[in-house]
């Protein structure tokens, strides 16, 4: 088992590290020249040439590369040995051209809203998911089954920005029974907090649980046709027992695999959610940082969220075994 | 006398609120200052008022400071030599780091002030007549210092070619002097400015002192002379202020201190301010915008009885126009032709409609009567006929001996300007010309369309302009006067007309007394406009501003035009 | 009834291919035939467009002034949106533009790119999964591994990010600005992030295939690579394919319009149906009109597509239970 999961932790940050050099070379050396691109339409070549050596472009290749490395590692000093020097500790990802901040510290300082979004929104979704899906198996083909999967089938058809609207719309403008959506830190005011996160939530979790409430129906339905599950009914287990204990776990394994890869995603940024609902975290900072062309922050944000994807694809491939017992870790 | 402005409209000008304005006296030496300032009725101490904003500060350094809310806001913190003082809807100019409002005895050539001699900064040092001076030349380092106004450089007279403490350190001013006593400071201009007092209120003529400056970084953490200090200033994302206990009430004509911190929230977008203010919830009950005009929900709040105490409705300075550049649309015809196609309906609308903005003829507004002029735009009067006239459009194009049909249109991404230039686009095609549209970053318009000579100069420009003092002068000089430009660069000037006879009108103006000065400055833009066919107006701009239904004290700013959080206070 | 169980009765034995025996259940199933019909109304309003330019008298960039409130520009006169005999979806805020025509156009820019990029995006996956699997191997390797790699990708933030850079280098290479760079360059981002799917299947089916009988029969003849692949094993994939497609479409149309709806797409005045979403933001509250009808158009698209999709799978592989 610990050899395994650190062999994942391995190819994990192999992966990463492939990831990290495509997202190098498509922001900073296929663009004709990335210093132009930062630079805007009144830019001057004085302008251009300083932007060229803040980022030191000005260096080979596998230097800047390996600088970028090192920075995330260890840290870095831009501009060594110059009267502009600026020392940027590790993990450093560079400086905002818009603000002049450290990247991390823009990640770090937008980590909460996100996280506050993909907690309160994967509980739900859970919630919801797994017991349409549980009573939809268990009451296969009634009217409950039909519905509740109707609806999944519709919610799956759905789009964030369509919802949130239309939910905004009827919640906070026509009822007035929420605020604005928006983030406040929960430990200063956590009513607040809730409040204003209620309708993310509810809009991802209503667009998301539908995947898992067929997958949990599917899932249950298949395994209850399966020996063990006869056996077991056969030794005289009550039902009850058999669905939770044996059906619901066998079934749990696309679950977890879908469920990791979707939180993993939505820690990386819920660029479209945060964009409707106005949220400052990552998937905002992320937008804004493209369309104001901030490549060191687009570069940090997708490495970020890259990360959060990996690190959920190893964790859920780690839960596999512990969950399935028919998986065998080699 | 050349106003070497910078292209002013940049990113939101401070201005004199166009129809306040003319009630904006300077308050004689008979009229007291009263100082303190007279209580807000009903005002309490104590709490917090948030201030939602869009974005964050251009620059909250004094020098660099030009927007007209952050222009209200950095009082809070920064006093300056005279400042406007708004109580119960009438606007003073009052003296504030000076004790007087200045006087000339050579006709607005030198102007002394007398300064109050008992003012401290946040750490309890004294402010001085020194570092008043200092805050006068690091604006000359406006290299560095970008973003400010350039009044101090462009008036007074620099016989030494001074560049600015940074480039030259050790060198003085020689002409901005302080008296033996400190309690004086003179300035020898290099014309006669007879509106002085009224430049003075910009930041460059507030304190700082030299021990204290960090140069560009100085807009993060400026020292504080006014009631509140700066606690913690994260760039893009918030910043709170607290009491200052150095300021002393007494001292002080224009600022009131009722909440115990200022904290602005910044980064939303406008539809979300705009909706958390409609919807009074939470945080937003004691919640204001400075830069948020209600523009998409207005119709569900304007004369609305729920909402009429927290709606805020004035006029702005804003005059949005645009200049048809005629160094590249040579033929007058042509360019009437661009004139006439102007759909000002379609355009209003796409701005909100009537209740957004007023139509205008002139750039020059009605509130100005000295130089304002009555004239119609292709014919008829616009704010009865906005319509486009698309006939005569076709007529003038017809006409026309050196043809251009196909037009660059410059404008700005931010807010409803794309849509606007997508109602002119259209009513241009409509005339029979091919229009590029040419959209430019919102962080970066003015200067790169001023560019004279480039490849694709645009021919048409949408673009703005705020006043910012209340006369022909503050207006015709910057847009018209070929004298401003460069062969390279228009600046402000971005129709970039040079006529023999104007050029002749605008060297009369200089030397004319004010009155007849403003006269021959409305003569100049109705030449420009009419006859010339360089420079459409559009409207003017109303503003909606909203205030949580905990906040009290706001009031309509007749200095910068902009809803005014010095009195503000949250309700019990 | 009875009917068709007599002509069933009564017709000879014959053997059926599986494809006929799918488009029979296909045929029988009320959900496929209702999704089809609605993908044809939206692939006809979308290749009729200009047809209703010409029945409407004006164009979907033409702007209306006279429909708005002269007050506030904001608000289309009349109800819901300004719906009325000459604007059967209402008009646009602000600038009093046919919703209905910017609807079909959008349509029309909403179903090319998607399809387009679903078509690139099938090419490069059946040939990345038949490579892949056909040969094994280190070849394999690499493949999956990249195929590992772009799943790893934060796909929308990505495509985000990636769009002006593309379209930097397509400038470098004298394309001129505008939707000219923009929709190539849609096309290209949405088919990087579609194919590792459809690779991902094709490969597991042709490694459940290479080994059968037949395509040993075949090889031990002395058959060809290029035969093997393409005239042996490729034919048995269809159905695996078809599904895949048919799945991808829908995902391919959200995706589009998500990547618009963030400001990465095509450019106004052309219509989309996410710009149409993304301009209806600001006016959800006073104009909920506008929001409601590109969304539920959206909607209705998608979810016809998915059903059709479910229908496809379920009528291929009569097994797999909805």
């Amino acid at each position: 088992m610990l050899k395994y999961t650190l062999r994942r932790i391995v190819s994990g940050t192999l992966v990463l590290g492939i990831v990290s050099a495509i997202v190098f070379a498509i922001f900073y050396i296929l663009p004709s020249d990335p210093a132009r691109l930062a630079c805007g339409k009144s830019c001057t070549p004085e302008l251009v040439a300083r932007i060229q050596v803040a980022l030191e472009l000005d260096q080979s290749l596998p230097i800047q590369y390996g600088r970028f490395i090192k920075g995330i590692f260890v840290g870095r000093t831009y501009l060594e040995n110059t009267d502009a020097a600026r020392e940027c500790g590790a993990p450093c990802l560079g400086y905002s051209y818009q603000t002049d901040l450290p990247v991390t510290q823009l990640l770090v300082d937008r980590l909460p809203a996100t996280l506050s979004i993909a907690i309160g929104a994967s509980i739900l979704w859970l919630l919801i998911g797994l017991s349409s899906g549980i009573v939809s198996a268990l009451r296969r083909g009634t009217w409950i089954d039909r519905t509740s999967q109707g609806f999944a089938l519709a919610a799956a058809s759905l789009q964030i920005y369509f919802v949130g609207l239309i939910l905004q719309f009827i919640f906070v403008d026509k009822l007035a029974w929420l605020p604005m959506p928006g983030y406040t830190s929960p430990f200063d005011y956590p009513l607040d907090w809730a409040k204003q996160m209620v309708l993310p939530w509810v809009t991802l979790a209503f667009l998301l649980s539908a995947i898992y409430s067929r997958l949990t129906r599917s899932g249950m339905i298949e395994t209850m046709g399966e020996d063990f599950v006869r056996t077991a009914r056969a030794k005289g287990l009550s039902s009850r027992d058999i669905n939770l204990k044996h059906v619901l776990r066998a079934a749990m394994t696309p679950i977890v695999t879908v469920f990791g890869l979707d939180l993993g995603s939505l820690l990386g940024g819920a660029v479209i959610t945060e964009y409707v609902f106005n949220i400052p975290g990552l998937g905002k900072l992320s937008t804004e940082a493209v369309t104001n062309l901030d490549l060191p922050v687009v570069t940090g944000t997708v490495l970020f969220a890259a990360f959060f994807i990996i690190t959920a694809n190893i964790i859920v491939d780690l839960l596999y075994s512990a969950l399935d017992p028919k998986v065998r870790l080699t | 006398m050349s106003l070497m402005k910078k292209a002013l409209a940049l990113v939101g000008v401070a201005a004199l609120a166009s129809t306040t304005l003319l009630s904006v006296n300077a308050a004689s030496a008979a009229t007291t200052f009263a100082t303190p300032v007279a209580p807000i009725k009903g005002a309490v101490k104590g709490g917090t008022v948030t201030i939602l904003a869009q974005g964050d500060f251009e620059h909250l350094d004094p020098a660099r400071n030009y927007v007209g809310g952050t222009l209200d806001f950095y009082r809070l913190f920064t006093r300056t030599l005279t400042q406007y003082r708004t109580v119960n809807g009438k606007t003073d100019l009052v003296p504030d780091v000076a004790a007087d409002l200045g006087t000339t005895k050579d006709g607005g050539k030198t102007w002394t002030f007398k300064l109050r001699t008992n003012l401290k900064y946040e750490d309890g040092k004294k402010i001085t007549c020194a570092d008043m001076k200092y805050g006068v030349m690091r604006s000359y380092n406006d290299d560095i210092l970008d973003g400010g106004p350039t009044y101090a450089k462009d008036f007074i007279d620099n016989p030494t070619s001074y560049k600015g403490p940074y480039t030259e350190p050790g060198k003085d001013l020689p002409t901005v002097i302080c008296n033996s006593k400190g309690d004086a400071i003179t300035f020898k201009l290099a014309i006669p400015v007879p509106y002085f007092p009224y430049v003075t209120t910009f930041g460059a003529f507030s304190p700082i002192p030299k021990a204290k400056d960090t140069k560009q970084n100085y807009e993060l953490r400026p020292l504080s002379s006014g009631p509140y200090k700066i606690e913690s200033y994260s760039r893009g994302k918030e910043l709170s202020l607290v009491r200052n206990d150095q300021w002393d009430p007494k001292t002080d004509p224009v600022r009131w201190n009722y909440p115990d911190e200022y904290h602005v929230i910044m980064g939303a977008d406008q539809n979300v301010i705009e909706q958390s203010l409609i919807s009074d919830s939470g945080n937003a009950k004691t919640s204001v915008s400075f830069d948020t005009n209600i523009i998409t929900n207005l119709s569900k709040v304007l004369n609305v009885a729920k909402y009429k105490d927290r709606l805020f409705n004035f006029d702005s300075a804003y005059n949005r126009y645009y200049a048809i550049n005629v160094d590249t649309v040579k033929d007058i015809n042509v360019r009437k032709a661009i004139q006439c196609a102007v759909d000002f309906k379609s355009i209003l609308l796409a701005a909100g409609g009537t209740s957004a903005g007023s139509y205008a003829n002139s750039t020059i507004p009605k509130s100005i009567k000295a130089a304002y002029r009555n004239f119609n735009v292709c014919g008829r009067d616009v704010s009865k006929k906005p319509e486009a006239q698309l006939d005569q459009a076709k007529a003038f194009l017809a006409k026309a001996t050196n043809p251009k049909t196909t037009l660059r249109l410059a404008y700005r991404d931010r807010g409803v300007e794309p849509l606007r230039a997508a109602a002119l686009e259209q009513s241009l095609k409509a005339a029979g010309f091919t229009v590029i549209m040419d959209k430019y970053p919102s962080s970066d318009f003015y200067a790169p369309a001023a560019k004279r000579g480039v490849p694709n100069e645009p021919d048409i420009i949408q673009t703005s302009w705020a006043f910012d003092w209340a006369a022909a002068s503050g207006i015709v000089y910057a847009l018209f006067d070929a004298r401003t430009m460069s062969p390279e660069d228009a600046k402000s000037n971005q129709s970039r007309g040079d006529f023999a006879d104007l050029q002749k009108l605008f060297a009369k103006a200089d030397t004319s007394a004010t009155a007849a000065q403003e006269k021959i400055l409305g003569d100049i833009e109705q030449s420009l406009i009419v006859d010339k066919a360089a420079h459409v107006s559009v409207y003017f701009e109303t503003s909606h501003y909203m205030a949580g239904s905990k906040v009290g004290g706001l009031q309509v700013d007749g200095g910068y035009s902009t809803l005014s959080v010095l009195g503000a206070y949250v309700k019990k | 009834m009875s009917k068709k169980i007599s002509s069933v009765v009564g017709a000879p034995i014959e053997g059926r291919s599986p494809a006929r025996m799918a488009w029979e259940r296909i045929k029988t199933d009320r959900t496929a035939k209702i999704s089809a019909f609605t993908i044809g109304i939206f692939v006809t309003l979308a290749l009729t467009a200009p047809i209703f330019t010409w029945i409407l008298h004006t164009s979907p960039d033409q702007f209306h002034p006279e429909t708005l409130d002269p007050t506030f520009g904001t608000n289309p006169l009349g109800k819901f949106g300004g719906i009325s005999s000459e604007h059967w979806f209402g008009v646009e805020p602000r600038t009093g533009r046919d919703v209905f025509l910017r609807f079909a156009y959008g349509a029309r820019t909403s179903l090319s790119i998607a399809l387009s990029a679903t078509a690139l995006a099938t090419v490069i996956g059946v040939l990345v999964g038949l490579i892949s699997g056909f040969y094994g191997g280190k070849i394999d390797l690499v493949l999956s591994r990249t195929m590992e790699i772009i799943l790893a990708f934060p796909s929308i933030l990505f495509a985000l990010a990636v769009t002006p850079v593309f379209e930097n280098v397509l400038e470098g290479w004298g394309v001129p600005t505008g939707n000219t760079t923009r929709i190539p360059v849609m096309i290209i981002v949405l088919s990087m992030f579609g194919w590792p799917y459809i690779a991902r299947i094709v490969r597991g089916q042709v490694i459940s295939i290479r080994e059968k009988e037949f395509v040993e029969a075949a090889r031990s003849i002395g058959a060809t690579r290029t035969h093997l692949v393409f005239k042996e094993i490729l034919p048995n994939l269809w159905a695996p394919i078809l599904v895949t497609v048919a799945l991808n479409i829908p995902t391919m149309i959200t995706a589009e319009a998500a990547l618009t709806f963030l400001g990465a797409g095509v450019i106004d005045p052309t219509s989309d149906w996410g710009a149409m979403l993304l301009a209806s933001v600001p006016f959800y509250s006073v104009d909920p009109t506008y929001t409601f009808i590109p969304g539920f158009g959206l909607f209705l698209l998608v979810l016809a597509f998915n059903l059709l999709g479910d229908s496809v799978r379920d009528a291929l592989d009569p097994r797999s239970s909805r």
